[in-house]
């Protein structure tokens, strides 16, 4: 009988020990990686309208101060693989040459579950940082300066974000409340950048993706994704007055990127059905209303700076099952497709999934990221216009998308 | 015959605290088997199987041109298999297995591949018992022919698989033995690991597994006295895992949800104990601990993870069960415990999941109520009600009480 009272002591003393040894869950700190310094690039400055004759005079003469645009550095989302909960945003500072990852947990140590489930888009407009989070069904915005959480918009299953006039439109797959629950079609809802709050909404083909407004018109690429039998091919008109889709523009099935250049045209990629239709990328005239221009170049992602469209490829095809990469330019004023990589050859032949890119529109610099097996961390290189690798740097999973911070400055006042 | 219906649990991310997706499944089998001898010291066993399962799921948040998502699948299955046994001498047999199965799937997905597979197997195996040691040593051969209607299909395989193991016992005592084995393995990627995403399916390699074990085992029993029966089991283990099939969640349909994880290395050390008392006044008490020490790691060479323990394995684990009888009264208790863990294939903090240990107790009563015979049960999950996640993001019971009642007719 006494031996038995001891095992039982025993056990729960037992228990007790093991009972001690879990660690208090903890904010996770931000790791802070030193990179290279950014060489000074001086920005085009913004040219003054100066009347001629004033010009040809040879007195002094005081003319209003100048003001100067220039990159300070930029956020990085990092999409995070579904389910994990795992999107996160890094910051790069040029000033400091500090590269910081997990900046939203420090910045946001009381928000529940952290920034979310896959971070789909980001953009900046104002003093605002905008974040897409996909799974978690919100928009989270932030101040760019502190990262710190302003307000959370509910969107169901939101895509991504672009910016017009004060307001903020937002593609998602989830359809137009009122519509009844079982409509296919997604919606675009518009958000006063002043008061964060949704303005108007409206619908528009299946699975939106991308959008872009040129000349008072919102432009969205349809995917359709949900029904690999029957994709989209379109790209909604919406005029911004009415908050109402004007037109459709037929390019090619199932649609993801949407970018305008300056002069007014837009970039749009197809990624084709994985079969017999490849990915291509197409030349859309908004004037005109249809595509003018054709690349057969699977495109996964693109960023047009300058003259220069720099297209990431990475398209799978389920009849040969391999992945076609490719890193490709294409001169926008002329379109046509220029020969040469934008990326050096140690760089390209390094990369395992090439995923987010961006290019610095001042200093021509090039970011790329890779997202590796997409549940690793991933990688993020920086090149020069001259293709030397300035440094890489290990990001968040996924490394996805960029938000440059600029910062605009009067002198001479 | 079996039939479910449930809803399933999806991540609790930021921002979303409930799903409604549903699943139903429905199994169905039939099984015969047969044995037979033809001549002296010969055994033929045959047996023969059929099953059908069919699956199906629903996404009320996906909304297509068809309406929400509804996915079926059906998966059928034919397996045979032949045992030819014979007895050269008393300590020596030899045998020879040979199976075939033919497993189809079809689904009502578009584009779906409607894939067959035929799988043939024929292992020669031979058995040698001496009172003080035991040999057996077998070679499997494998093929597995995989067929598509259309598009992307699984690699066709080839394989062959050794296996030995041995156990001495070295002392006059039979308490006490030691043993080891080498044993080569693979496993195919399954029709779920290849099909059952929405588009298309993951070209995933079999996995391949060497494995070496040497370890100790001493059993002893008592007719009388307190301590009834004593047992300790240890094991020390080298695995080395060729191309790991591993679930990983995906963020996008058309990305891959499975993947192979490259080269891992296993070193593992595993202790059992179990006793049985038989106390004064009828009371009974089992005790049994158990403990495994794993390190698990990715060698995948030029890996970002080389060296980091793969996800979801923890280093340290172990059991505490126990049990008190008296009469037709029990009393249960176990403590689970299940060390730090990662939940990806970097060991950062960002990916560090915390270990959970629960407590769970349960009290029984067997008897008689109106000539049948009854058992009535009471439990209490995770007593201290600790929160807990096995897999990250998918949170577990707190404190959780059930009652039971069981009838014998």
């Amino acid at each position: 009988m006494k031996h038995y009272y001891k095992l039982f002591a025993f056990t729960i003393i037992f228990t007790i020990i093991l009972s001690g040894c879990r660690k208090d869950d903890i904010i996770l700190p931000p790791e802070e990686e030193q990179l290279p310094p950014q060489e000074e690039v001086l920005p085009p400055q913004e040219e003054e309208e100066v009347p001629e004759e004033e010009e040809e005079e040879e007195e002094e003469e005081n003319l209003p101060p100048q003001t100067v645009t220039s990159i300070v550095g930029f956020y990085l989302l990092n999409e995070g693989n579904m389910a994990m909960n795992k999107a996160s945003l890094d910051y790069y500072d040029y000033e400091t040459s500090v590269y910081k990852t997990n900046v939203y947990g420090q910045a946001n140590p009381e928000s529940t579950l952290g920034l979310g489930d896959v971070g789909n888009d980001i953009g900046i407009y104002g003093s605002k940082l905008y974040t897409v989070i996909n799974a978690s069904n919100k928009l989270e915005i932030m101040d760019v300066a502190t990262t710190k959480r302003l307000e959370v918009i509910e969107i169901k299953n939101c895509r991504y974000i672009t910016f017009a006039e004060g307001k903020a439109y937002v593609s998602a797959y989830d359809g137009v409340i009122g519509l009844g629950q079982n409509t296919p079609n997604g919606l675009v809802a518009e958000i006063d950048t002043a008061t964060l709050a949704i303005t108007r909404r409206v619908e528009v083909g299946r699975q939106p993706e991308e959008l872009a407004v040129v000349d008072g018109k919102l432009y969205v690429a349809n995917s359709g994704g949900y029904n690999p039998s029957k994709y989209e091919r379109t790209v909604s008109v919406i005029d911004l007055n009415s908050f109402a889709v004007v037109s459709e523009i037929d390019v090619a099935p199932n649609l993801h990127r949407l970018r305008a250049t300056e002069s007014g045209d837009l970039y749009v990629s197809s990624r084709g059905n994985y079969f017999e239709i490849p990915s291509q990328l197409f030349v859309v005239d908004t004037k005109e209303q249809k595509v003018k221009s054709t690349f057969d170049i699977p495109t996964s992602n693109l960023t047009i700076v300058g003259d220069t469209a720099y297209i990431v490829g990475s398209a799978f095809s389920y009849e040969t099952f391999d992945w076609e990469i490719g890193y490709r330019m294409i001169d926008i004023k002329n379109e046509k497709l220029l020969e040469d990589s934008f990326l050096p050859k140690s760089v390209s032949d390094e990369i395992e999934m090439p995923y987010g890119v961006a290019v610095d529109p001042f200093s021509k610099n090039i970011y790329i990221t890779d997202a590796r097996d997409y549940v690793s961390p991933g990688t993020l290189y920086c090149i020069d216009k001259n293709k030397t690798v300035k440094f890489k740097v290990k990001t968040g999973d996924i490394p996805a998308h960029f938000a440059f911070v600029y910062k605009t400055i009067t002198i001479n006042k | 015959m079996y039939s479910s219906e449930r809803g399933l649990p999806g991540a609790i991310v930021a921002n979303r605290y409930s799903h409604n997706q549903r699943q139903w499944d429905r199994n169905l089998f039939v099984h015969a088997s047969l044995e037979n001898s033809f001549f002296k010291n010969h055994d033929l066993l045959a047996n023969i199987k059929f099953s059908r399962d069919y699956n199906r799921y629903v996404d009320p948040e996906y909304i297509s041109l068809d309406g929400q998502l509804d996915n079926r699948y059906y998966q059928s299955e034919w397996y045979a298999s032949l045992v030819n046994k014979y007895s050269i001498a008393n300590w020596w047999e030899v045998s020879l297995a040979t199976d075939f199965a033919k497993n189809t799937l079809s689904a009502n997905l578009y584009r779906f591949p409607y894939p067959t597979r035929y799988s043939y197997f024929a292992a020669l195996s031979t058995q040698m018992q001496w009172e003080r040691l035991h040999i057996q040593a077998s070679m499997l051969g494998a093929y597995v022919d995989e067929q598509v209607k259309q598009y992307y299909k699984g690699d066709n395989q080839k394989v062959f698989n050794p296996v030995i193991s041995v156990s001495v016992q070295p002392f006059e005592t039979s308490d006490f033995r030691i043993r080891a084995f080498y044993k080569e393995s693979f496993r195919m990627p399954t029709f779920n690991d290849l099909y059952y995403t929405f588009v298309g399916n993951s070209s995933l390699r079999p996995e391949f597994t060497k494995q070496y074990d040497i370890g100790a085992t001493w059993i002893h029993n008592n007719n009388s006295g307190l301590l009834r029966t004593a047992s300790v089991q240890a094991d020390v283990y080298y695995n080395r895992v060729t191309d790991k099939i591993v679930a990983m969640p995906s963020s996008n349909l058309f990305r891959w949800t499975m993947m192979n994880l490259g080269e891992v290395e296993i070193k593992g050390l595993e202790i059992n104990t179990d006793t049985k008392f038989d106390l004064p006044r009828d009371f009974k008490l089992n005790l049994g601990l158990s403990y495994t020490y794993q390190k698990a790691i990715d060698i995948t060479p030029k890996g970002s993870t080389y060296g980091d323990q793969i996800p979801y394995t923890p280093n340290h684990s172990g059991t505490v069960t126990s049990f008190l009888g008296r009469r037709e009264w029990d009393l249960h208790y176990s403590f689970i415990y299940t060390g730090e863990r990662y939940s990806q294939k970097a060991n950062i903090p960002v990916n560090y999941v915390q270990p959970w240990y629960t407590h769970d107790l349960a009290v029984g009563w067997n008897g008689k109520l109106l000539k049948t015979n009854v058992r009535l049960s009471a439990e209490v999950n995770n007593l201290f009600n600790q929160y807990y996640d096995v897999i990250l993001n998918f949170p577990m019971p707190g404190r959780n009480v059930r009652f039971n009642l069981s009838i014998t007719i």
